[in-house]
């Protein structure tokens, strides 16, 4: 076998593996909000009442975290020699 | 039977001058038992004050033992154990007993009765850990070890001040509850943040820890921020600064990791993060919040350590740091990569780990003193956690797209101490009995509610769909960001150097200027006293008889005046 049929094989495994893994998050996301018909849920502040609010709050605050890590890094991102020769391992 | 009262520190502050001299498996036998028996010393003390003694005019208590003291002991002896058998293979002569003479001195402050003890063990730490940082041997070590010097000497000096004006203040050197209500006692809280790695000075953390070798970080990421966080809990609980300072450094160190390339400076900016967590609670200052924070530095010291741990067999095995160099390490190294996970899971307050049972009191102690904006922040942190340690990390490193690297397992030690750790966070997440009941005040809260299982998968999950939905902006290129340490790796020596260049040119302006006046002054005596000056001349015979006449008239008229 090739290497570009190597390449190949192992490019269309990480595509089903994301597809995969995508759907198995997807469905258990889902019924991570559904169990909240039968769990009793405890709110202890008004706003936790939402529903799903746990979800949304995760999800929220991972994309909002990245954005201004986008933004950081855009003022304050510099070449990893900035302070002299990069670190070595 | 008697009590045994020696103090735990011995065997590992005494070991550190055997192990150099010993070798093989009589070597690898002392790293694994020197902890073990301070472990063993810590579990048999009894509690109270064991030992006193007078110094000038104080009583010092280098050993007394609480809860509170003997539950950062055991981790700390524990983590002593753990991280040694890690660096069992360590090739370094150095590394290792400085680590443990850090562990000591750690376990000294946590076993302290007084500030002038806790002093002195807390300045062996900073020389200590600074020696397991420079046993690395690059000059990049080197030079992090300097300013991380640089730094935990300032603190001490800061400590040092408050401690001596406590005493001056109270006449007492006992270490109890304070508040920063006076400058000496400010100056106490300002050198433990220091070590604590709070804002604005967090960033000698990551500047340094990921500098050490593949088994120093293990050590170091154990003891110095703990240490801050005992003495903070036990000197400043209630401090309402803690919480906001706290909130400020959780957020700093996600953001800061999820901009990280380098693993272990990922995880470093990780530590940040959890120590905000820790303060949180410290400022929180209820049972509930103390118990928590007690719990999580118990438990997060593992999971931080484990992390590290399988980050030091990555770099060990493939010499690579930089996740961007990294990926599909799990196909030959399975076993390091699982641990990687369960570490992760932990640091993500997954059920049925460490982090669940002992995150979450924070976050309840927060909802019981119905602080609502507290309690959102500390949870959308937590997300953040599970963002870059819980998913950023484990998937860079040893799952997305395959490298091509296909290095072995790390050595049968390091696979052991990785192995054992694992267990201790599941074990710890499932039996949590025992961990409360070393906490500092009685537990009144139950982890594994269904509410409480509920929303913490439905947080794990939603924040792994973002992470899914957002991976390639989570492929971070070899960069730094810029921090706070700027200011005294660029400004503060830029300063200097523009100081010294402006002393440098007034000097030569006034060397120049003295110069010109010796000149003129030796030019001005020349023309005085010269050949061709007037005192030089001839003069007449007359003229001189003339001025005596007049000097002695003068005389005469001063004379009857």
């Amino acid at each position: 076998m090739t290497m570009n049929q190597d390449d190949a094989r192992i490019q269309v495994g990480a595509a089903a593996r994301r597809k995969l893994t995508w759907r198995g998050m997807l469905v258990l996301a889902a019924l991570s909000l559904l169990a909240e018909f039968a769990v009793h849920m405890h709110p202890r502040f008004a706003f936790e009442s939402v529903f799903g609010f746990a979800a949304w709050l995760g999800l929220a605050a991972c994309i909002v975290l990245i954005a201004v890590a986008d933004v950081l890094a855009w003022l304050l991102g510099r070449p990893d020699n900035h302070y002299g020769s990069a670190p070595d391992a | 039977m008697p009590e045994l009262t020696l103090h735990p520190a011995l065997p590992l502050i005494a070991g550190a001058l055997l192990l150099p001299w010993l070798r093989g498996s009589l070597r690898s036998t002392a790293i694994v038992a020197l902890p073990l028996v301070a472990l063993a010393l810590v579990w048999l003390l009894p509690t109270g004050a064991v030992r006193q003694l007078q110094w000038l005019d104080y009583t010092l208590v280098p050993l007394q033992v609480d809860k509170l003291s003997r539950l950062f002991a055991m981790v700390f002896a524990l983590i002593a154990a753990g991280g040694g058998l890690f660096a069992v293979g360590q090739k370094s002569r150095v590394e290792v007993p400085m680590a443990f003479v850090y562990a000591g001195s750690a376990i000294g402050v946590a076993l302290a009765g007084d500030l002038v003890t806790a002093f002195v063990f807390w300045e062996m730490m900073a020389v200590a850990s600074t020696l397991v940082l420079w046993s690395q041997g690059s000059a990049a070590a080197w030079h992090a070890a300097q300013r991380y010097l640089m730094i935990h000497l300032a603190g001490g000096v800061l400590l040092f001040a408050g401690i001596t004006g406590h005493i001056v203040d109270t006449g007492s050197v006992a270490f109890g509850p304070m508040a920063p209500d006076s400058m000496a006692q400010g100056l106490i809280l300002a050198g433990f943040l220091v070590n604590a790695a709070a804002l604005p000075l967090s960033a000698w953390l990551p500047d340094a820890y990921p500098e050490a070798s593949w088994s120093g970080t293990v050590f170091l990421s154990a003891f110095t921020t703990k240490v801050a966080v005992y003495v903070l809990m036990r000197g400043f609980a209630g401090t309402e600064l803690l919480v906001w300072l706290g909130l400020a450094m959780a957020y700093y160190g996600i953001v800061y990791a999820l901009l990280e390339d380098d693993m272990r400076r990922m995880l470093a900016y990780t530590i940040v993060n959890q120590s905000g967590f820790m303060l949180v609670g410290i400022g929180l200052g209820t049972e509930m919040a103390l118990n928590g924070v007690a719990a999580q530095a118990f438990t997060g010291v593992i999971y931080m350590a484990l992390l590290l741990m399988a980050a030091g067999a990555v770099l060990l095995t493939t010499g690579r740091r930089r996740c961007s160099e990294l990926g599909g390490l799990f196909r030959t190294m399975p076993l390091t990569a699982g641990c990687a996970v369960v570490g992760a899971l932990a640091i993500s307050s997954f059920p049925l780990t460490s982090g669940f049972v002992s995150k979450a009191m924070v976050m309840q102690a927060a909802a019981d003193s119905q602080l609502p904006v507290v309690w959102l922040l500390l949870a959308a942190a937590s997300a953040g956690v599970v963002l870059h340690a819980g998913l950023r990390f484990p998937w860079l490193v040893f799952f997305q797209h395959d490298a091509g690297l296909r290095p072995p397992e790390a050595p049968a030690s390091m696979r052991w101490a990785m192995v054992i750790f694992a267990l201790l966070c599941i074990v710890m997440g499932v039996w949590f009995g025992p961990l409360y009941a070393l906490l500092p005040h009685p537990v009144a809260y139950q982890p594994y509610t269904a509410a409480h299982i509920l929303t913490q998968l439905q947080l794990l999950l939603f924040a792994g769909l973002a992470f899914l939905a957002l991976l390639p902006r989570l492929r971070r290129s070899a960069a730094i960001t810029l921090d706070f340490d700027w200011v005294w790796r660029r400004l503060l020596p830029g300063l200097v150097g523009v100081g010294a260049s402006l002393l440098r040119q007034a000097r030569q302006a006034a060397g120049r200027a003295a110069a010109a006046t010796l000149q003129g002054a030796r030019a001005a005596v020349e023309r005085a006293t010269g050949m061709d000056s007037r005192l030089a001349k001839t003069w007449p015979t007359g003229a001189m008889a003339l001025s005596v006449l007049l000097l002695l008239l003068g005389y005469l008229a001063l004379y009857y005046l």
